[in-house]
């Protein structure tokens, strides 16, 4: 058998993907070592909702026999790969991380594993999740049946929501990729906070077809991985159009890094009170070294501040409204009491109060607010800030007290704050990169685009990473 | 979607289940009643519906939602 050692528990895919090719280990015995380190390590974390070796090990086989005959399917054939527990999997228990749905099975594969499926990526396990993706709200990272994500970076914080089994897994070697998913910031979040590239594709871009639903307006389903470049391998596996998906747009993407505009071209829209006063202290200096680093691509640096809007009242209307309806049959009978966090509980209740015309006054002011994004990107490219403005809490803090860098900040300017509620509620692409240390934790810069223009932030994150190293960095094991 | 599950698929939940358990507790959850979280979550539903009746927009503003026949 050959040897597989640490490192490549790290490695990008074009590594991995090649290794396999020259057949210096097989699918098998890559698929074996992962899965060992997924069941070894994953309860460290509370990253591990379902292993799924046996499926895995099966598929690893037909893999290389394709390998062998020199059957190449795409840049991810061969890779073991996470889902977050959201993404059903035919015959196999898919609980969206709540109790209440507890052994829940479905007869059909989620589209997007069905497509990663065609393209050889293997499968080897279910990560945990905040139940129903963090509802319409929750105050502790403790909101999973499967305890709360711990950080690989120290256990004592969390690896951030809701795809914290994908954050964690991915930042500490348990697969060659995971995905996640995004209603108002659940990959940014965990990718944030545990130091790994995720990508938040385009609203309508990527299939939901067998995720579990928690907005129909806002959900997502994007990549999370070692660098910008593998998402972008995989963003182009899993998007396309999908008539089992209403919201799908209808849309593919291609991963054509060499078609990228030159950056003298581009123009980056920031504002410096998200770095100097609305950032943590301690996130600050990570923060202003990768303001450098971007400032020396020779793009053009404008100052801009993010549409005035009530974008919390907006969100929380839209996602509690849809989330109410959604979640209907559990409110009313009762099962919603069997969840971890009384939050949640009691958010989803109250979710049954809120109006037809509060929602659709929501939805109204979203048109205004996709219309003056639009308007925006007319003037930039991309728009760069914090990804969050610290570094991952403790786990056993409250989620929904007042955050530092909020108590701390004397700012008068609005600057890009906000972003993450904004950005989803636009339906617009997002990148988010490590871009450094703050504490001995990560800390990440966002990227945001106007809609399907993933191949921009992806060239900018793949420059970045070209310059950095951040995005290779190992948490202590 | 759902289904009745059979004994091999009962085997993966219980596994599952397991591997759940022996994984790290949930820190203790707050002190707050869950009365006194509804209460909070209704007010917050409140704020929000106020927060959205200042916000001032034309009558003919559209909803952003679509619907295709």
């Amino acid at each position: 058998m050959a040897q597989i050692d640490d490192a490549l528990f790290f490695a990008p895919l074009g590594e991995l993907v090649a290794r396999l090719r020259k057949r210096e280990f097989s699918a098998v015995e890559l698929t074996k070592a992962f899965s060992d380190r997924l069941e070894r390590l994953g309860p460290r974390y509370n990253a591990l909702a379902l292993s799924l070796r046996e499926q895995a090990i099966r598929k690893a086989k037909d893999i290389d026999s394709d390998i062998k005959k020199e059957r190449f399917r795409s840049p991810l054939q061969g890779v073991p790969y996470g889902a977050k527990d959201l993404l059903s999997y035919a015959g196999q228990p898919t609980a969206w991380g709540a109790a209440p749905f507890a052994g829940q099975v479905f007869k059909e594969d989620a589209t997007v594993v069905k497509k990663l499926d065609k393209a050889g990526a293997i499968l080897i396990g279910k990560l945990s999740m905040v139940e129903l993706a963090g509802g319409p709200t929750y105050r502790f990272a403790g909101a999973s049946a499967n305890g709360p994500g711990l950080n690989p970076w120290d256990r004592s914080r969390w690896s951030g929501g809701s795809s914290s089994g994908s954050g964690s897994s991915v930042a500490a070697g348990l697969v060659g990729f995971a995905l996640g998913s995004e209603t108002s910031g659940s990959i940014l979040t965990p990718a944030a906070f545990c130091g790994i590239t995720g990508l938040r594709p385009t609203y309508g871009l990527v299939s939901r077809h067998g995720a579990m639903a928690l907005s129909w307006t806002l959900d997502k389903i994007g990549p999370m991985a070692r660098t910008a470049e593998d998402c972008g391998l995989i963003l182009q596996v899993i998007a396309g159009k999908d008539n089992e998906d209403p919201g799908s747009a209808g849309k593919s993407f291609y991963y054509a890094p060499q078609f990228a505009r030159p950056f003298a071209d581009l123009t980056i829209g920031y504002h410096p009170s998200d770095w100097d006063e609305h950032a943590e202290e301690a996130a600050r200096p990570a923060l202003a070294k990768a303001l450098e680093v971007f400032r020396a691509f020779g793009c053009k640096m404008k100052e801009v501040e993010i549409p005035n809007f009530p974008y919390g009242p907006v969100i929380s209307t839209i996602l509690g409204g849809e989330a109410g309806s959604i979640f209907e049959d559990l409110i009313e009978s009762g099962q919603v009491d069997k969840l971890a966090d009384a939050k949640q509980i009691a958010g989803l209740k109250a979710t049954q109060d809120i109006l037809a015309k509060d929602y659709l006054k929501a939805m109204r002011i979203r048109a205004l607010i996709r219309s003056a994004f639009n308007e925006l990107f007319s003037g930039v490219d991309v728009l760069l800030a914090p990804a969050r403005n610290g570094i991952a809490g403790k786990v056993a803090d409250a989620l929904d007290r007042p955050s530092l860098a909020a108590s701390a900040s004397l700012s008068k300017s609005r600057g890009l704050q906000g972003l993450i509620p904004a950005a989803n509620l636009a339906g617009l692409p997002a990148l988010c990169l490590p871009c450094g240390f703050g504490a001995n934790m990560p800390v990440a810069v966002q990227l945001v685009s106007r809609p399907f223009n993933e191949s921009t932030l992806l060239a900018f994150g793949k420059q970045y990473q070209s310059q950095t190293d951040w995005h290779t960095r190992r948490p202590p094991m | 979607m759902g289904q009745t599950l059979t004994r091999r698929q009962w085997a993966g939940a219980l596994a599952a289940t397991t591997a759940a358990a022996a994984q790290t507790p949930a820190p203790a959850l707050a002190a707050d009643s869950p009365a006194e979280l509804l209460t909070q979550a209704k007010q917050s539903i409140e704020r929000n519906r106020e927060a959205l009746a200042k916000f001032k927009i034309e009558r003919s503003q559209e909803p952003a939602v679509r619907f295709e026949a």
